[in-house]
């Protein structure tokens, strides 16, 4: 086994760890939940078996297995920045409406007392 | 004596840290309450100076954010309120003194004269905008072509922040960004069909507080300009 290989499977050892963690404390979704548990056995079985990114090297085009792994972790880091940040701007907008609500509520409830 | 606008009227102020202009401004906006404001209101945007203290001691309806949001959430905040506390115009001005109050009755006759939804203080129909930067000229003069031929409307100020407002039109607006909100909205409001009119205001250059020109909005600017620009076009 090659030191990438290793740190691949450590990586996906700590993300369902701290999966299982999150969500039996509740403080974790099912779907973040799922995401990541799908993430960290994908790690787990390519660091186990590596011989799986030959076949996906060939379906491809690409020329080595470092490559392949590289492209696919780039390209779905992508993913996962494009729903982080419409998620960031989604939560900004919730707390700008609730900035207005409660600035108001509380003018309109001090000006009762 | 009965007022000068029919209806109830709201006189929003959006400030955020201007402990030295905001007591001034009120002291002048006061001067035309009888004849047309029914209420005085600052939006505080959170500040971290005296602002809401001053305000206070003036006896006007304060409403504090709890977190800093821009001047457009600030704004956003004063049509909110305006609507839940059903008021039937709204003057919109700064607290940094920009915005002289003696034109507040020139831009009521003017809405309610025309029959208007909005009415934008402008710069641009006097000469007061000639001791301007080039770079705040050629911005303000980019926007204001950019959304009279996006919208088809013939406005020469499009980033004033000096406006008046139906209410009932406010309704129809969609929510304004937190950054240059007024380009957005006098597009929006022209693609709404909604009856935009200009009335010439001096608006010399701020004297108190902290100019929102300063070196760093001139390093972004050219990036902003982009974004608004792109944001006008998309969802135009």
């Amino acid at each position: 086994m090659r030191g990438i290989e290793l740190v691949g499977i450590l990586v996906g050892i700590y993300l369902l760890y701290k999966s299982f963690s999150l969500i039996r404390n509740k403080r974790e979704d099912v779907l973040n939940f799922i995401i990541w548990i799908i993430v960290g056995f994908s790690l787990i079985i390519a660091g186990l078996f590596p011989q799986i990114f030959s076949y996906i090297m060939n379906l491809l085009g690409m020329e080595r297995r470092a490559y392949t792994m590289f492209a696919i972790g780039i390209f779905t880091s992508y993913i996962l920045l494009f729903w982080i940040f419409s998620k960031i701007k989604e939560l900004k907008e919730e707390i700008s409406e609730l900035n207005e609500e409660i600035s108001i509520k509380n003018s309109i409830e001090d000006n009762r007392e | 004596m009965a007022k000068e606008v029919p209806g109830k009227v709201l006189a929003l102020i959006p400030a955020f840290n201007e402990e030295k202009s905001v007591g001034k401004v009120i002291d002048e906006v006061r001067k035309h309450q009888r004849d047309y404001l029914d209420e005085i209101v600052v939006v505080d945007d959170s500040s971290t100076d005296k602002t809401k203290e001053i305000v206070q001691d003036k006896g006007v309806e304060v409403v504090s954010h709890v977190i800093n949001i821009g001047v457009g959430g600030a704004v956003r905040t004063g049509y909110r309120y305006a609507i839940q506390e059903e008021f039937d115009y709204l003057v919109l001005l700064d607290a940094d003194g920009q915005h002289d109050p003696k034109y507040i009755p020139k831009l009521f006759n003017k809405l309610i004269e025309d029959e208007c939804d909005l009415v934008i203080g402008s710069r641009f129909l006097n000469e007061s905008h000639k001791g301007y930067s080039y770079v705040r000229k050629a911005g303000i003069i980019f926007f204001t072509k950019m959304v009279s031929f996006l919208g088809g409307i013939d406005i020469t100020d499009v980033t004033s922040g000096y406006r008046v407002y139906d209410v009932d039109a406010l309704k129809k607006l969609d929510r304004n960004k937190d950054d240059h909100w007024a380009i957005e909205q006098s597009l929006e409001a022209s693609r709404r069909n909604l009856k935009i009119e200009e009335c010439s205001v001096e608006m010399p250059i701020r004297e108190e507080g902290k100019s929102q020109f300063d070196l760093e909005t001139f390093f972004w600017y050219p990036i902003r300009m982009i974004d608004v620009l792109l944001r006008v076009i998309i969802f135009r």
